[in-house]
């Protein structure tokens, strides 16, 4: 920001003040203060430490999802659940640096998703995979007949499967968590 | 709220029809939400020569809803493609002093409006590079024009990243021309490419002092040409391997990871196998002689 304002005295003082000084206007707007890439506002420390708790939460739950290869149906249903709300925790995470009512909208899995959505966009990986991981988690958590109908009883099947999702949505975890963990 | 979701979806529409903007409006990006106590908009336009206009017209709709109590929040972008990515030389800061970083010259395109970024890169995220590319022993002009190369090939992942982002969290190139790319960027750069880098460091083994012969002797036997890298590239699948790490993917044929990597990657990984090759026939004149039929 301290930059942007020199260039804009800098450019000022010289008499261009065409394209460049409205862009510096609409960089100044509060509606985008909060907003692209590399723009960061610092953050309470109390912020900070609920962030922190937070990711701690999130880094956890995605530590302990586990797939063994003996491991049994209500292991994998648990170990599903637990990765949606990996996301679910570092999703709040990040949004608590930049949307002050994020602690409310937790309270909401959908207004959850689309916060996220908005940040990153709609063809995102990250937004679709937390959708994904929502459906299945009620699934594991709610539908009594969902191994039989999904693999037909087939565990092995299951835990394929289960070893792709975690695999692929890991990376996108991490990415969450690291973006994150910028505004420590 | 009097209006529905779909309803301000449809007076946008109306709005950018009218303008004759909604035909550069790409609809897959593009997305409307409800966000309970506002909506949003992400408009995004396949030319960014529409910005402006497309700006103002989502603005003015904003202004034209408030009327009616409903808060409109918008994102206008473009998609932009990278055309080309050049090395400058050392970094100046606005005082004409040398800065701690490379300058490369992004250029961007957005359907007929293209566009210039600059962006340094810091030393250290450079000297990263060369030593996990293992450039130091490359210090001629040529091999120096070579690193560049290299860097500059980490600058167009570090943008293409950057551009991929969309909703609040989009990259204006056009407010913001200026990048840095420091370590860390470069490690996350590097972290992406995973059939490069197993490729790269197989080119690498190859040519340690320790096993040139052997790799030499085997390309020897598979009557490989080491001027034709299509005849070297199985035999470097000898190289691949290493720590095996839990949920790891394997790579055993350097032939289907040279498939994986994009056309420039497989241009740089090829540049890299024969500039070990003029490292070599400088520095061990014995192998060539012993090579010969092998190193023309």
């Amino acid at each position: 920001m301290i930059n942007c304002c020199s260039r804009f005295l800098l450019h000022a003082t010289k008499g261009v003040r065409n394209r460049f000084s409205i862009r510096c206007r609409r960089a100044f707007s509060p509606r985008l203060l909060h907003r692209g890439v590399g723009q960061r506002v610092p953050l309470s420390s109390q912020l900070k430490d609920e962030i922190a708790e937070r990711l701690r939460l999130a880094l956890g739950l995605m530590e302990t999802a586990e797939i063994s290869s003996t491991c049994s149906e209500y292991e994998l249903r648990n170990c599903l659940s637990r990765l949606y709300y990996a996301f679910f925790h570092a999703s709040i995470a990040l949004l608590s640096a930049s949307e002050p009512d994020i602690e409310q909208v937790s309270r909401n899995h959908g207004a959850l998703h689309a916060r996220l959505q908005r940040k990153f966009g709609k063809t995102v990986l990250i937004t679709r995979v937390m959708r994904e991981l929502y459906d299945l988690r009620k699934q594991c958590d709610y539908e009594t007949s969902m191994f039989r109908t999904k693999y037909g009883g087939n565990i092995e099947a299951g835990r394929r499967d289960a070893v792709l999702i975690l695999k692929r949505a890991k990376t996108q975890f991490y990415f969450l968590y690291h973006e994150a963990r910028k505004n420590l | 709220m009097n209006l529905t979701l779909n309803q301000v979806e449809e007076l946008i529409e109306r709005h950018l029809r009218a303008a004759g903007i909604w035909d550069s409006v790409n609809k897959a990006h593009s997305q409307f939400l409800d966000m309970q106590d506002e909506m949003f908009v992400e408009i995004v336009l396949d030319d960014a020569t529409h910005l402006e206009d497309t700006d103002k017209i989502v603005r003015n709709t904003a202004e034209e809803l408030k009327a009616q109590d409903i808060t409109l929040d918008s994102v206008v972008r473009a998609l932009w493609e990278i055309l080309d990515v050049s090395f400058v030389g050392p970094s100046r800061s606005a005082d004409g002093g040398i800065r701690a970083a490379y300058l490369y010259d992004v250029t961007l395109k957005s359907g007929s409006r293209q566009h210039h970024v600059a962006v340094d890169v810091f030393w250290g995220a450079v000297e990263f590079l060369k030593q996990k590319r293992g450039l130091g022993k490359l210090t001629s002009k040529r091999m120096r024009d070579f690193q560049n190369e290299v860097v500059a090939k980490a600058v167009w992942s570090f943008v293409q990243d950057q551009l991929s982002l969309g909703g609040t969290s989009y990259w204006d190139p056009l407010l913001h021309s200026q990048r840095e790319m420091n370590d860390a960027a470069m490690l996350f750069v590097f972290g992406q490419s995973t059939a490069l880098n197993e490729l790269w460091q197989a080119v690498s083994d190859a040519f340690e002092p320790s096993i040139v012969d052997s790799f030499l002797k085997s390309l020897s036997v598979s009557k490989a040409k080491i001027q034709d890298f299509k005849t070297v590239l199985p035999e470097l699948s000898n190289m691949l391997g290493g720590a095996y790490r839990r949920g790891a993917t394997f790579s055993t044929s350097a032939t289907e990871l040279f498939q994986k990597l994009d056309r420039s990657e497989q241009e740089l990984l090829k540049k890299y196998f024969y500039a070990r090759i003029e490292v070599l026939k400088a520095e061990s004149p014995e192998l060539v002689h012993k090579f010969s039929r092998l190193i023309v």
